[in-house]
């Protein structure tokens, strides 16, 4: 009897457990498949949410950068295997030198699984006395039959934004001629015209003699514009040199000084940049040749004394953005004086022609895209000026680079495999990373400054050991990313008066 | 000896199957009450997360295009309260010897046909490319009605499901998403976000 009670009992129990099992799995069932769900959505919730951040660390990673070149540095916060940790994620940012003078910010931004890489590109050197287009700070006289206007660089060439079929070709405006004293333009019979504003300084005037055009404004200035004095680098400078050939003198891409370099007849000065030269004195004897390529970089060339372009000496740049050439002189002569400046070569100066102390003539068949600043400034006869716009845009006063591009880019390789915590992807240690603000790469700084005493003082050295607090006013800085005496070495960027101004 | 069991008490008597299949049946029926309600809710819950999860998506991809345009690129440009259904932008691909040098022109779209929303490269050009970002957009933001008047009070009127509202250098951008579940209800979503254009004109 015991024996059949199990059997039935038995049978009994074994169905329930079945359907019992049957219930639980199907709850179970249930219960994963939203679990599921619910973790899957998490997950991509979390993923948006770390994207994100990521996102926001990379653009504070760019506003960190770009604070650095405001400030002179070379750009560079942290990098992959120290990056600089900010929030709960990281960051770093490399900066490129480009050859065209802008600097390229990379920055990339970790946060959880979220990767994100934005790239900026920013012009760091900020001009001001640039944007005065033609100015001398003591008179300033246009001789007849002379052209000035002005175009964009940025849009396209001067030829496709002139009237080339008007004799002279000119554009339709553009020009800013200035002077801290009175302006003279003479017309003659052939005429001259200027194709914009020619404004003399407080209280001067602008007088006219013969057939003149002028087709902007002639209001005097509101205030002295003051041209702060060109700070030629300290460089030591080879002999003077007399170059007679066989074959063209080639100054490769350097930082490079000559007491005086003279050009015979024929011969041929090719100038490489990115570079800064130095002269005493330069000079191109007649059918002398200059050259200067700033394709692969900006050229500086600094005068100390005298620049003699003889007539039928000749001129070539070979490249048409006025950015990349300047011409600084840093002699002082008496406004009275002869003209120490004499540009009689025969071609076409895409650049920056600044020379605050000194008296510049320049001829007719010496052809000006950029900007001319002197003391003294003389266009002869059927001289051409043409103010690049984009030279003057640069000139704003904001003491900020300009932010020309901004965009998003992919990710590199090794930050992009590996979508863990950040911290364990680069195999860095969260308790040992700078903060943001501490994670600016270091650059040497030769400063010249006034102290709270209003004591000029110089300073040269790493940025990390210079206090900030004893500068009542900035003249100049310079940054390297080495010490330029011990390596040759181009600067990062120049905040010099002159510089300032280009 | 005790007598065999009768062989009648070793199965069910006819009560007890029709006891025992009346409970099976409605312990049976209450399971799969309870499964259908709750797959119903899953459902439900899932027609939300992933209509909300495709809204945010598609919002952050159009938001990445925006921001990387530069303002002056945008067509068209006028500004709120005028409001679009689509935006033609440009992206900058860096700085080439000291020019910005820029992409091809990019569209994003909504069709009124079949309410996808896609982005276009190239629009127009002989390169063109569509590539759809969503299937799911309504015709007109959530709570507007086709009738001439601002029904939702976000002062444009008989918007569509895809606005985008220009004001100075920003951008807003709303999207409202509608998609049928299986216990036939429809989840609608509607999110918005707005931009700043980060491209500066050279």
């Amino acid at each position: 009897m015991g024996k059949q009670h199990c059997e039935r009992g038995c049978a009994r129990r074994g169905s329930a457990l079945v359907m019992s099992l049957v219930a639980v799995i199907g709850v179970s069932v249930l219960a994963a498949g939203l679990l599921q769900v619910a973790s899957a959505t998490m997950r991509r919730s979390q993923a948006t949410l770390d994207n994100r951040r990521a996102f926001y660390l990379a653009e504070a990673g760019l506003a960190e950068g770009y604070t650095g070149l405001a400030e002179g540095l070379s750009g560079n916060v942290g990098t992959q295997a120290r990056p600089a940790r900010y929030g709960e994620g990281l960051f770093w940012v490399e900066s490129a030198f480009l050859a065209s003078g802008h600097v390229e910010l990379e920055s990339t931004g970790m946060c959880g699984g979220g990767r994100a890489t934005l790239a900026l590109v920013a012009q760091p050197v900020v001009s001001s006395v640039t944007g005065l287009g033609v100015f001398s700070s003591a008179n300033l006289r246009v001789e007849p039959g002379s052209l000035i206007d002005g175009y964009d660089s940025r849009l396209g060439s001067y030829a496709s934004q002139a009237d080339m079929t008007a004799t002279p070709p000119h554009t339709a405006g553009g020009a800013l001629v200035g002077s801290n004293g009175d302006i003279s333009v003479a017309g003659g019979r052939v005429g001259s015209a200027i194709y914009g504003d020619a404004r003399p300084g407080p209280g001067r005037t602008v007088s006219t003699a013969g057939s003149v055009i002028i087709t902007g404004s002639t209001q005097p200035r509101s205030e002295l514009s003051v041209l702060p004095p060109v700070e030629v680098p300290v460089i030591a400078k080879q002999p003077a040199t007399l170059h007679t050939g066989p074959g063209p003198l080639v100054i490769p891409p350097s930082t490079i000084g000559y007491t005086s370099l003279r050009i015979a007849p024929y011969q041929q000065l090719v100038i490489r940049g990115p570079g800064t030269l130095v002269f005493d004195d330069l000079l191109l004897d007649a059918e002398a040749e200059l050259i200067v390529d700033p394709t692969g970089g900006r050229v500086d060339i600094y005068i100390e004394n005298s620049v003699s372009f003889a007539a039928g000496s000749l001129i070539n740049c070979l490249s048409t953005n006025p950015a990349l050439l300047t011409m600084m002189v840093s002699k002082s002569v008496a406004t009275t004086a002869a003209d120490n400046v004499l540009l009689n070569a025969k071609g076409q100066f895409y650049g920056t022609l600044y020379a605050p102390r000194s008296n510049v003539k320049i001829a007719a068949q010496f052809e000006v895209f950029g900007a001319a600043v002197a003391q003294r400034l003389t266009l002869s006869n059927g001289g051409k000026l043409h103010v690049d716009a984009e030279l003057a845009a640069n000139s704003t006063a904001s003491p900020l680079p300009r932010m020309v591009s901004w965009r998003i880019i992919e990710l590199p390789h090794e930050v992009a495999v590996r979508r863990v915590d950040p911290f364990v992807t680069l195999g860095v240690d969260p308790a040992t990373l700078p903060y943001a603000s501490e994670a600016h790469a270091e650059v040497w700084m030769n400063l010249t400054y006034k102290d709270t005493l209003n004591v000029t003082r110089t300073y040269s050295g790493w940025s990390g050991g210079f206090d900030w607090y004893q500068v009542s006013s900035l003249e100049s800085y310079r940054t390297y990313t080495e010490d330029p005496i011990s390596v040759d070495s181009v600067p990062l960027q120049e905040k010099s008066s002159t510089i300032l101004a280009l | 000896m005790r007598p065999a069991a009768a062989p009648g008490r070793a199965g069910l008597s006819a009560l007890e199957v029709v006891v025992g299949v009346a409970l099976l049946a409605a312990v049976v029926a209450k399971v799969i009450l309870v499964s259908s309600a709750a797959s119903n809710v899953s459902s439900e819950d899932l027609a939300n997360i992933v209509v909300e999860d495709q809204a945010r998506l598609t919002l952050d991809r159009i938001a990445y295009s925006i921001m990387g345009s530069d303002r002056a690129s945008l067509i068209p440009d006028a500004e709120t309260p005028a409001f679009s259904a689509r935006i033609r932008y440009r992206l900058s691909l860096g700085v080439q010897n000291g020019v910005v040098v820029w992409d091809d022109p990019e569209l994003i779209a909504l069709s009124e046909d079949d309410r996808k929303l896609r982005w276009f490269e190239d629009p127009g050009g002989a390169a063109e490319r569509a590539v759809v970002w969503c299937d799911a957009v309504r015709e007109l933001l959530e709570g507007e009605e086709l009738n001439g008047v601002d029904d939702n009070g976000n002062g444009l009127i008989d918007e569509s499901g895809l606005t985008f509202e220009i004001d100075g250098n920003t951008v807003t951008v709303t999207l409202t998403l509608e998609r049928p579940t299986r216990g036939g209800r429809t989840v609608v979503r509607t999110v918005s976000t707005t931009v700043t254009c980060r491209q500066f004109e050279p």
